[in-house]
């Protein structure tokens, strides 16, 4: 098969991802650094990050840099869950002593609205993380970092995953250097690693690429995905299941490698599932991986491996460029699985998202991701 | 003659530059003149200090941060709070010296030393001597 004849737009996304956002960081980390005063900051007691879709992986894959560099509790909260079920009380006695960074690329996401609505009221400082500030997001929060995306065309998302990650990284190195958890020049290089890796994406695109179109074409067949992601990398794992749905149309399932011997385990599709392996060195949870992957041959199960650990018993593998911080590595883990999803798609003809026609069509009467009552409990 | 240090300095530390501004006057070979100790920052300053008792240099940066503590409500808050009071510190502190060159030595007293404060920290930081005769 000839690659040129599968390229795609979710692809060409992705290689153009590095340089936008290269080109955004002038603007956006003197965002970060005014998002909140520096009062604010030593306020907090708790950080919640919030979204949908690909800004809830996003939120998942930097929640624990959050921990890791500020030192203060941080929960990745679904907006269904903010919204409907967190109580007041949880905010705690003090207003302004919970954050909740509510991200939504357009800002009109019903339920990240609605979580933002109910937070503030409940006292909590609201950043709207968004690509138009006079979005109803913006509105209901209290304050708003605007990310200035260019216009794309219609595909499942990579550049908005990518730029919510980068801003979650340059926000969270922040709030760790306003609070003296490390000096400015450490966090300075912490920025400077941020690029770097962006260099590094453009660096191994075309070899990623070539290994993508390769995978995709002996996993063409597939009738699902599994994905594996553990801690730091579990965001990564649920972004990976997010585009085989968008992409390709096929149920994918998303666990940590603990929940796999539980449950996946169990499974009879041993060989008919695209099953993706991240992971990277310095993730504590790396000895359980090594586990499963051992388990994983004897049972000759085959999968794909996403990282920069030990890997031996893969049938294929990406090897994720080496970070001197090991909690920046999983900035880097979505490019392959987005390559394998958009060439898999391409390759199977099918549509994004089953091209929004027929049963998947979006219109006003039918209830949709952005199609629901905004329903606020009392 | 103009001569550049460079040296990595300790949060909150005290850093001696007598022995280098001692050895550049000495190479200049000037007899009498001025010797000028600059550092280029803002969160940083030079100082006189007695040198007998190191436990001194501690007092001199304790009262320094009871005078001007590291408050989160500072105006400038493009950097850290630790940051924006080191700036108000080397405005107290001043960022120059100037010492009289007398036979070929600076003309420092028995107990005195010239030191390098830092506000911030860790940091990599350099100071220029120049030596102008006359």
């Amino acid at each position: 098969m000839e690659r040129q004849k599968f390229d795609n737009e979710m692809r060409r996304q992705v290689r153009k991802t590095p340089s936008l956002l290269r080109n955004l960081y002038n603007e956006l980390e003197p965002r970060t650094r005014y998002a909140l005063t520096t009062p604010d900051i030593y306020g907090l007691k708790r950080i919640i990050i919030t979204g949908c879709g690909d800004s809830h992986a996003a939120a998942l894959t930097a929640g624990r840099a959050f921990e890791h560099l500020t030192e203060c509790v941080t929960e990745v909260i679904h907006p269904l869950d903010l919204a409907r079920f967190f109580p007041s009380w949880k905010t705690g006695s003090r207003s302004k002593e919970t954050l909740v960074i509510a991200m939504s690329i357009s800002g009109a996401t019903p339920r990240v609205v609605e979580a933002a609505d109910r937070m503030h009221n409940f006292g909590a400082i609201v950043l709207a993380v968004t690509g138009k500030s006079a979005s109803q997001l913006a509105q209901y929060a209290d304050k708003t970092l605007q990310i200035s995306l260019p216009k794309l065309n219609p595909a499942p998302g990579t550049v908005t995953y990518a730029a919510m990650l980068f801003v979650c990284y340059l926000l969270a190195i922040r709030f760790g250097e306003v609070r003296l958890k490390y000096t400015m020049d450490t966090a300075g290089m912490y920025r400077k690693e941020l690029l770097k890796l962006l260099e590094k994406m453009e660096h191994v695109f075309d070899q990623w690429d070539e290994a993508a179109f390769s995978i995709a074409g002996q996993c063409k067949d597939m009738l699902l995905g599994e994905m594996i992601g553990s801690g730091y990398d579990y965001g990564s794992a649920y972004y990976g299941c997010a585009k085989l749905y968008e992409a390709v149309g096929i149920p994918a399932m998303i666990t940590n490698s603990e929940e796999w011997f539980h449950i996946h385990c169990f499974s009879k599709l041993i060989n008919n599932a695209l099953t993706i392996v991240f992971d990277h060195c310095g993730n504590e949870s790396e000895s359980r991986t090594l586990e499963l992957m051992e388990r994983m041959n004897y049972m000759k199960k085959e999968f794909v491996y996403i990282g920069n650990g030990q890997h031996s018993y893969a049938r294929h593998s990406f090897s994720t460029p080496e970070t001197d911080y090991a909690f920046l590595s999983p900035f880097i883990q979505w490019i392959p699985a987005a390559l394998t999803a958009s060439y898999l798609g391409a390759i199977r003809g099918e549509s994004y998202n089953r091209g929004f026609q027929g049963i998947w069509r979006e219109e006003s009467k039918t209830p949709s991701s952005w199609n629901s009552k905004i329903a606020p409990i009392k | 003659m103009l001569k550049k240090i460079e040296f990595t300095t300790e949060r909150n530390g005290v850093t001696d530059l007598t022995p280098q501004i001692r050895q550049t006057v000495e190479e200049s070979g000037i007899e009498s003149g001025i010797c000028i100790v600059f550092i280029t920052h803002t969160t940083a300053g030079v100082t006189i200090i007695s040198f007998w008792d190191p436990l001194g240099f501690e007092d001199v940066q304790d009262e320094l941060r009871r005078l001007i503590p590291t408050k989160v409500d500072f105006k400038h808050q493009h950097d850290t709070p630790e940051d924006a009071a080191g700036h108000v510190k080397s405005v107290v502190v001043g960022s120059s010296l100037s010492l009289i060159v007398d036979q070929n030595k600076p003309l420092l007293g028995h107990s005195q030393g010239v030191y390098f404060l830092e506000f911030d920290g860790s940091r990599n930081r350099e100071c220029y001597i120049k030596v102008l005769g006359g």
